[in-house]
């Protein structure tokens, strides 16, 4: 065979293109690119289509909702607020405004900043089990709701024992 | 009725744009005009079937995902999909290391002589074809085999039109060469088979342009 013959010829490679076209791919490709195009549009109109204005009014509100839990936990927990003796966490939070309007009640904590009357505070609501005030409540099951007052630095400055929480206590020996 | 695809008006702009606003006829018309060249270039690429229906489906895959994307500003919309091809069937031999070459899956049963040696000799030219380093056999197969300009096949390659033209040039040489191999005796083929081979390592120093 001669280098002539070895050289690939234009005519050469019109028959190997014309041989590669020759077997043209499956109908079933086309068809699952079809099904694979309405899946998409599919998706695309649900996560495009408006709400009901209901559905839309309930995300809101779980909206909402979550933003104050996560209130909530930022400030008893991401402040330093030490919840450790009290072990519960807490169930509210006052307005700040109405907590200054009403000290009265709180006894300031052992080592904590005082209670200044000029201070702004949240009352932060909890419940206590009396096993962690361990003075003089030893083996006496039960819990007491309290209100902590926590200034803007986030540590407790008082506490005020609700007297219309109901205590439950029951002796354990 | 009016069908997509059949009008001239409706050229691969305006099908991708239609496509990418959810109109399935686009869609489905764009497939029909280019899934044979899509598929004979992969099958060009990995002489092999299935391996050209995966790719050729991988790729109007990507016209689904991608379709939105295009920017007929950077380049034609064939040449778009030419690009992703290349890079979903240069992913596909990278995965089943099969840039050397392979026997054909399938050979047409031959009924005379004549025909056997047609076969036979494109058979070979394939076989040298996919021996080719990558950069080499790409250019070869985008300017020879699916018949890109020279301007198209370096918008795809996103090479210089001189570096597709040098490349082609050597490409077919070193084509020749393996030829050369392939169709000498065995007794005289150990020299120029030395040749071919330190032609195309030679050529494999190339990189493959992004």
């Amino acid at each position: 065979m001669t280098a002539e013959e070895n050289t690939p010829t234009d005519a050469d490679l019109a028959t190997l293109r014309a041989a590669l076209r020759s077997s043209p791919p499956p109908a079933q490709i086309e068809a699952r690119l079809r099904d694979a195009f309405r899946a998409r549009a599919g998706l695309a109109e649900r996560l495009c289509r408006p709400r009901p204005r209901r559905q839309r009014w309930d995300a809101l509100a779980a909206g909402v909702g979550t933003l104050a839990v996560a209130a909530l936990v930022a400030l008893a927990v991401g402040n330093g607020l030490d919840l450790g003796p009290f072990g519960r966490p807490a169930r509210a939070v006052r307005d700040a405004a109405a907590a200054t309007d009403s000290l009265a009640g709180f006894e300031p904590l052992p080592y904590g900043p005082g209670i200044s009357p000029s201070a702004t505070y949240s009352v932060l609501r909890v419940r206590i089990p009396l096993s962690s005030l361990t003075m003089h409540t030893a083996g006496v099951d039960g819990t007491i709701d309290a209100d902590l007052l926590v200034g803007e630095d986030g540590l407790a400055s008082g506490i005020r024992f609700d007297p219309a929480s109901t205590l439950t206590v029951s002796a354990s020996q | 009725m009016h069908e997509y695809g059949d009008n001239p008006a409706d050229d691969d702009t305006e099908l991708l744009a239609r496509a990418a606003a959810g109109e399935e006829p686009a869609f489905v018309a764009l497939y029909r005009r280019h899934a044979d060249e899509i598929h004979a270039l992969a099958l060009a690429f990995a002489k092999s079937r299935s391996v050209a229906e995966d790719v050729t489906q991988e790729v109007f895959l990507n016209v689904l995902e991608n379709a939105a994307r295009f920017d007929p500003a950077k380049g034609s919309a064939r040449a778009w999909l030419y690009g992703c091809a290349r890079h979903v069937v240069i992913d596909r031999l990278r995965q089943a290391r099969r840039f050397t070459d392979s026997p054909p899956e399938e050979s047409a049963p031959c009924n005379n002589a004549e025909s056997l040696h047609s076969e036979q000799r494109l058979e070979r030219l394939h076989a040298a074809i996919a021996r080719l380093p990558i950069a080499y056999r790409e250019t070869l197969i985008f300017c020879e085999l699916q018949q890109l300009s020279y301007t198209e096949a370096a918008s795809v390659l996103r090479c210089p039109i001189g570096t597709v033209r040098s490349r082609l040039h050597r490409a077919r040489a070193a084509l020749a060469a393996l030829l050369a191999d392939a169709s000498a005796p065995a007794t005289e083929s150990d020299g120029s088979a030395a040749t071919s081979s330190g032609l195309v390592a030679r050529l494999g120093t190339s990189e493959v342009c992004s």
